[in-house]
């Protein structure tokens, strides 16, 4: 069963996805389902001896290009949609144990230039208004399959979070004439108590109101709004700065740290999104090297969330932890 | 190669790899991506093992 439920009160969908409840669940090495098939071996996904990067359809979607009639009648008051849209799965390597951490920066770059395609892919479906490419990494999270890869997801409106986003993005150019995410880069740099690496083309900190103590947001110095309109410096300043952060937070309490990485791209539900700027955010879930940060009452009931730390503390220890020049094939 | 959306080539800081979509029995499709004179000979470190993997290459059942 897979269908979109309207929540009226908070005026969003809420996909359901009941055979997800039945999707592989941290398999033993040798069932990894995302490895290249072995020979003599049961088929896995990836039905080749080794590839570099590979994409394809999840076996248990949320979001499907032929979905499934609801399995409810809605109403006038809570409507249900089929669950259309696209949920696909990236494998970075072939590699069982790596992580993106240890990958080359070439090998980031190509991941940026998947995630980049696939958005093109997906984006121009007039059944999707949002792609949104991701990486749930580590059991803290709740991987359910520890071979390297991301998500990507298509919706067919534009889920809360960039919506706010985009809505706050508008109202700040339509009264100050500006981009937010360019002016907050130039407050983070003019203060530069919590940025961590600043290049030509792009910077990287911890955010005045993160959320999350070690959480970091990765922007383009120029306005751009979808991974494909970077050039090429800006590919290869993502790809270099992307795996210096994440080295750093392996270095910072020296295990692989989890996290999920958000892939903030403009809309393409055809509205006019001009004023939104391309980020990445990430949010790793430790506060120290032996203790989470859970979502509870605060975050959960009311949607507010408390950070344990400030930006400003957390900032420098973050620094501290990033190779001071990064060898791409180490 | 299914799905390149036009124009696609002519972005520059892109295009340069290859793509091989593959699709399963049960409907599902696989790209398998591939950076000809990149990712050639091969290296351990970034999970390209034998250079095998430069060039997503075409098989008779991948109907391409």
């Amino acid at each position: 069963v897979s269908e979109r439920r309207w929540n009226p009160v908070l005026g969003e969908w809420v996909m359901t996805a009941t055979h997800r409840q039945d999707r592989t669940f941290l398999p033993p090495p040798e069932y990894c389902p995302l490895c290249p098939t072995r020979i003599g071996a049961p088929p896995t996904e990836l039905e080749r001896e080794t590839f570099d990067v590979a994409v394809f359809d999840n076996r248990f979607p949320s979001l499907l290009a032929d979905p499934p009639d609801p399995a409810v009648d809605g109403t006038t008051l809570t409507p249900v949609q089929p669950s259309t849209g696209a949920c696909e799965v990236v494998v970075y390597a072939p590699q069982h144990d790596a992580t993106l951490a240890a990958m080359s920066q070439r090998r980031v770059r190509h991941l940026i230039e998947v995630w980049a395609h696939r958005t093109l892919v997906l984006g121009t479906r007039p059944d999707v208004a949002y792609v949104f490419a991701f990486e749930n990494k580590g059991e803290a999270i709740g991987v359910t399959l520890h071979h390297p890869h991301g998500q990507i997801y298509a919706y067919p409106d534009v889920p809360p979070i960039p919506a706010r986003e985009a809505a706050n993005g508008r109202t700040h150019h339509q009264t100050t004439g500006c981009c937010l995410w360019c002016d907050l880069a130039d407050q983070e740099l003019a203060d530069g108590r919590r940025v961590a690496t600043v290049t030509d083309t792009w910077i990287t900190g911890i955010p005045f109101f993160a959320r999350w103590p070690y959480e970091v947001h990765l922007q383009p110095r120029r306005h751009v709004g979808w991974l494909h309109e970077l050039d090429d410096a800006e590919v290869d300043g993502l790809a270099h700065d992307l795996l210096r952060l994440l080295r750093g937070y392996d270095a910072l309490f020296g295990f692989s740290l989890p996290y999920v990485m958000a892939v903030h791209q403009r809309p393409v539900d055809g509205a006019d999104h001009e004023a939104y700027h391309l980020h990445i955010e990430i949010y790793p879930p430790h506060r120290t090297a032996t203790r989470l940060k859970y979502l509870a009452g605060s975050e959960t009931g009311a949607g507010a969330f408390i950070n344990d730390s400030l930006p400003e503390m957390t900032a420098p220890q973050l620094r501290a932890a990033l190779p001071t020049t990064l060898d791409p094939q180490a | 190669v299914v799905g390149t959306p036009e124009g696609w080539p002519d972005r520059p800081a892109f295009g340069r790899f290859r793509m091989v979509t593959v699709e399963k029995p049960d409907g599902r499709r696989i790209q398998y991506y591939g950076w000809p004179g990149e990712t050639d000979g091969g290296d351990p470190s970034d999970g390209d093992p034998a250079g095998a993997d430069a060039i997503p290459q075409s098989r008779p059942d991948d109907g391409v």
